[in-house]
């Protein structure tokens, strides 16, 4: 059993301009492991997805995938290293059939094993299998996010990251998207996802970090945290959680 | 003022050493500032429409040749002498500019800048064609007496250009034009009419390369289409703007010192080779040091641009002016109304059918998930965006107007991501708000410098913005909308981000707004930021609304927790 | 008369293949990173006179010097590409703007380096003078020749762009630069390729056109503005409406030599060019042009 942990970030500090957007920052992840990432709008999520992909350079501190530190290197090689990337807004090829964005989920391999692979990842999204020569920029929503998430398990990533994938898709089609997710974890993949409905990423990860103004504000398991009544007051501004009061 | 003064010797200085070569040199000695002269006038202006507001164009040797030309048909059509033939072509420069920014100014970059780069080959064409130009041989005019009148004149001309590049530079105008430059959507939230300051600065621009036309033909005594629009112009006066330092007043006087010299170096030894040797220094500055020497100044700390005009070294604590319409609105009466506001992107619905009320004095907030469809419904509320239905400001129907229109009458915005100026000051961010439309000089500082230290960034006035952590860039963007007296101020997620102190500067200042009668429309996704602020608060999901009330009221309702969390949520709800 | 007509309008046709790829390799390069080649004019001219080089010097039939000319200046581009314009960061407006510069330089570096190996006169190539009969129409064998070449290269461009995985990245990566760092792509090779190609059909555009009509160094910005202008009015990026849009100037510009004489047709391209400017820069099928 592999013992490296599969994702370490330590101390790290990262931002667009001279100050940075976060700070402190400090994670370790097991293969196999889920962590969901929660918090408001603007306290620094995406950044932190960004970071760990190098589209955001760390001002301090280091980023070690498998065992290997990422520093400089550019957000593709990250991605052939084995960080499959669903970025926010999907990022899909639009005037390209859906098959074709899937290849090119896995451009670098032979077509045999591309082919092999695509019906794999069939199997896993079977509504995909009927919209497979549509062009991607008419399918709906949900669609296109299925086929953000199979592209990037196109090429058969070790670490998984999401940015809000449930932006704009109705609760059906996000539970049935979670429920996908999960099945996916018995190859022992590791899971982090950004997210701004947090019920659903709680319900689907094991551990959950609280962000807040560019640092972790809080860390525990899934189940504590869903559990606390704070989470919806920060999340909802009931009793007692505005400024001006403890 | 220091560096006023050194800049005003400086150029004393360099006027009067210009003059005594023009009196005392030999003829190749005034003939070489003369073309020293002229390109410092000619790399002004360029840089005026592609440094200064950003906007690049291929084309100054066409309003060069355009200037030329018209100036030769006056002297010798209408037999006017050399000195009324410059102003005629500067304004014949102008005036073609005014027609042809009038066109491509609503274009993006890129057709601008290929746009002018075909004008002075269709300008070169034109002049090849037709007799009165004289056609392909070109034409001869009664040329200056010696080289020496012409240099003479070209240094004085060229030391006004330097004059009115820095006037523009300090001026409301110039302002503007730098906001535009760093974000046109940005400066037309803040009630700057882009085209029109665009527009203005491309006659600028025309008219320099006119007059440096004109003053060209009356030097050399012959004008043909292959000298007037030589390509090899437009290379040297692009490369002298950049390698002096594009976009500010002294780069293309010192660029031009230095290509000019180089040039005639060049000439000398290497006559076939020039454009070779130019063009790769143009690509060495492009990819190397695209902001030239006056960049390398700055980061040696030599030289810093000043802001634009400042705060009152100790300022009165006086209250600030009211909003723009001068009288003070009714509470509670409405000030923006929405019917019907609906928008289609694709086969996806963003906005469905949303009707809303702003009223003075009042806060309501919008609330929704992400993908919810609120900031759209903000673009489309300010006119960002065309969709269905309408929208009242006041009484006015505002369809049609535009956005900077908008911010002038009072309607102001902020973004969901910031966009701020990152060539500007914090002050001179505010300033360009408090500044719009006609709004007197002393009325915008005071504007400017109360807000400033209302939200407790005056001490920050002269830094640049991408120095500030982000919630203070938040807090920037709230003051420049602030900036403009709103009567309905929007704010899209204006508090993401922000610290406890922070936000509690906010809501001061919002306070003070909607005491003074402002309507304020706040889109938060995180509650706890208004809460306290909101009167009313209205539920967007999935572009349409979901539930109406107070705060607290639609908080409690079970749609709208499972919007937020999800459906069936089990947490714990008091 | 219909037959003129019928004439005419097979001469545009055919010249509208020219046209296209003449262009091509400015809309292939504005995909990918967004910017206008302002020295694609002078790869056409290096393309052309290379051919006449080899045409005049030693007898090379400009057939083969179809791809030789491609070949030369795909290594160029991938030159330029590589030392120059990856140095510049892409970082939205202000990296766009320096690589306008940057090209704006080549085209005079590329212009007066030609200046110095061929001179300033015009060059033309007399190959295949003869005309094509087909009953009553006849048709230069230059022009067809050239035509059906000109149609095998854009073809073949489109088959590498559809069906490879090479040309689909190149695709991608002009649809979305982080989707395509999703896939593993790396966008710098991917850029270094694209301008490589698209000279490479500039250089190729060049070997052709040198056959039909002379050639001079100091002519190349009327080609960038020809070139601009099809793909402007077919659409920024464009394939398909780039194809219309070359057509359409060929028929454009024969029909107005053959009524109005050579002068209004070789100003029909401003005309058209001031046309797009004004009344649809987002092209006839395209998408923004507009601020």
């Amino acid at each position: 059993m592999n013992t490296t942990p599969c994702l370490t970030l330590e101390s790290v500090a990262a931002g667009y301009g001279k100050v940075p957007v976060i700070s402190g920052i400090d994670l370790q992840l097991n293969a196999g492991d889920t962590i969901a990432v929660v918090g408001a709008n603007g306290a620094g999520k995406t950044t932190l997805l960004r970071t760990i992909m190098g589209e955001v350079s760390t001002s301090q501190g280091t980023v070690v995938f498998d065992g290997q530190p990422l520093a400089d290197l550019p957000t593709y090689r990250r991605c052939k290293m084995g960080i499959g990337y669903v970025p926010e807004g999907r990022q899909l090829f639009p005037d390209m059939s859906v098959r074709e964005n899937l290849e090119l989920g896995a451009a670098r391999e032979t077509g045999t094993e591309r082919n092999r692979r695509i019906a794999e990842t069939l199997q896993v999204f079977p509504k995909l299998q009927p919209l497979i020569r549509g062009r991607c920029g008419l399918l709906s929503g949900g669609e296109q996010q299925m086929v953000a998430i199979a592209r990037a398990l196109m090429g058969k990533p070790r670490l998984l990251l999401l940015d809000e994938p449930s932006t704009g898709l109705a609760p059906k089609i996000i539970s049935e998207l979670y429920a996908t997710l999960s099945s996916l974890l018995k190859s022992g993949l590791t899971i982090m996802v950004v997210e701004q409905n947090a019920r659903a990423a709680l319900r689907f990860a094991s551990r959950a970090l609280v962000f807040e103004q560019g640092r972790i504000a809080a860390t525990g398991t899934s189940k504590e945290l869903l559990a606390d009544p704070r989470m919806v007051e920060a999340y909802m501004g009931m009793a007692g959680a505005s400024p001006g009061q403890a | 003022m220091k560096s006023n003064i050194i800049q005003g010797v400086c150029l004393v200085l360099l006027t009067l050493a210009g003059v005594g070569i023009a009196l005392g040199g030999s003829g190749y000695y005034a003939q070489t500032l003369f073309t020293i002269a002229l390109y410092i006038v000619l790399a002004l202006g360029w840089n005026i429409i592609s440094g200064i507001a950003g906007y690049v164009s291929f084309g100054q040797v066409g309003f060069f040749g355009f200037g030329a030309y018209a100036a030769a048909l006056a002297m010798i059509h209408l037999e006017v002498e050399w000195y009324l033939a410059a102003p005629l072509a500067a304004g014949a420069s102008a005036l073609l500019a005014l027609v042809l920014g009038g066109i491509m100014l609503r274009l993006n970059g890129i057709f601008f800048a290929l746009g002018m780069f075909g004008l002075a080959r269709i300008l070169q064409i034109t002049a090849s064609s037709l007799s009165i130009t004289g056609g392909p041989m070109g034409t001869t005019v009664l040329p200056a007496e010696s080289p020496n009148e012409s240099a003479l004149i070209m240094v004085l001309v060229a030391a006004g250009a330097i004059l009115i590049v820095h006037a523009l530079s300090r001026s409301r105008l110039g302002l503007r034009l730098m906001a535009t430059r760093d974000d046109d959507l940005a400066a037309q939230s803040s009630g700057v009419n882009t085209f029109r300051a665009k527009l203005r600065a491309l006659c600028l621009s025309a008219a320099f390369g006119g007059v440096g036309g004109a003053l060209y033909v009356w030097n050399i005594g012959y004008l043909d289409p292959n000298s007037a629009f030589n390509g090899n112009i437009e290379l040297q006066t692009v490369l002298m703007v950049l390698a002096g330092g594009i976009g500010t007043v002294w780069g293309p006087v010192i660029g031009g010192i230095l290509i000019s010299l180089i040039g005639t170096f060049l000439w000398a030894r290497f006559p076939t080779e020039q454009q070779v040797i130019l063009g790769a220094l143009t690509i060495f500055i492009a990819v190397v040091m695209p902001g030239g020497l006056t960049a390398f100044f700055e980061k040696l700390g030599w030289w810093r641009r000043q802001p634009i005009w400042s705060p009152p070294p100790a300022a009165s604590l006086k209250p600030a002016p009211s909003p723009r319409t001068g009288a003070a609105a009714d509470e509670h009466s409405v000030a923006l109304s929405c019917r019907g506001l609906g928008i289609r992107f694709g086969g996806v619905t963003a906005v469905d059918d949303v009707d809303l009320e702003a009223r003075s004095g009042e806060m309501l907030a919008i609330i929704g998930p992400n993908g919810a469809g609120k900031s759209t419904l903000f673009s489309l509320m300010s006119n960002y965006l065309t969709g269905s239905g309408a929208t009242r400001f006041g009484e006015r129907d505002i369809h049609g107007l535009k956005p900077y229109a908008l911010a002038q009458m009072g309607l102001a915005r902020t973004f969901q991501s910031s966009r701020l100026f990152p060539s500007l000051t914090v002050w001179e961010t505010v300033l360009v708000a408090a500044s719009s439309g006609r709004v007197p000089r002393q009325t915008a500082i005071h504007i400017t410098t109360e807000l400033l230290r209302e939200t407790g960034l005056l001490d920050h006035w002269s830094e640049q913005p991408d120095t500030l952590p982000p919630g203070l860039q938040r807090l920037l963007e709230i003051a420049r909308a602030l900036a403009l007296r709103p009567k309905v101020l929007l704010l899209d997620e204006a508090m993401a981000g922000m610290t406890l102190h922070e936000i509690e500067q906010v809501h001061a200042a919002l306070r003070r707004a909607m005491s003074g009668g402002c309507a304020i429309v706040a889109i938060e996704h995180v509650l706890p930021a208004i809460v306290d602020l909101a009167s009313r608060a209205q539920v967007l999901d999935f572009g349409r609304i979901i539930a109406s009330g107070t705060p607290h009221e639609v908080l409690r309702n079970p749609e709208v927790i499972s919007a937020y969390m999800g459906a069936d949520y089990e947490g714990g709800t008091q | 008369m219909w037959i003129t007509i019928i004439n005419l309008l097979l001469l545009g046709l055919l010249w509208g293949g020219v046209y296209l790829l003449m262009a091509t390799g400015l809309n292939l390069i504005y995909g990918v990173m967004k910017v206008v080649n302002l020295a694609h004019g002078d790869m056409i001219i290096v393309g052309g006179l290379l051919a006449f080089t080899l045409f005049s010097a030693h007898g090379i039939s400009p057939i083969i010097a179809f791809p030789l000319a491609a070949a030369l200046l795909f290594v160029i581009g991938v030159v330029v590409q590589f030392v120059i314009l990856e140095r510049i960061p892409v970082k939205g407006s202000l990296g766009e703007l320096r690589t306008l510069l940057a090209t704006f330089g080549l085209s005079y570096v590329i212009a007066n380096t030609s200046f110095l190996i061929w001179g300033s006169q015009f060059q033309s190539l007399p190959f295949l003078q003869g005309s094509v009969q087909l009953g009553r129409i006849a048709l230069p064998q230059a022009l067809v020749a050239a035509s059906v070449l000109a149609f095998c290269a854009a073809l073949v461009l489109h088959l590498w762009l559809t069906y490879t995985m090479l040309g689909k990245s190149v695709r991608a990566t002009a649809q979305s630069g982080l989707g395509a760092a999703c896939c593993g792509l790396n966008s710098r090779l991917i850029r270094v390729i694209t301008f490589g190609v698209g000279a490479a059909l500039a250089g190729a555009a060049g070997s052709l056109v040198i056959t039909l009509i002379p050639f001079q160094t100091t002519a190349s910005g009327e080609l960038t503005i020809q070139a601009f202008t099809i793909i402007a009015l077919g659409g920024l990026g464009n394939y398909m409406g780039a194809l219309i849009a070359a057509e359409i100037l060929g028929i454009v510009e024969v029909f107005t030599q053959y009524y109005l004489g050579s002068n209004p047709a070789s100003a029909a391209i401003y005309v058209i060019f001031i046309a797009v400017l004004i009344f649809r820069p987002q092209g006839l099928f395209g998408k923004v042009g507009r601020v």
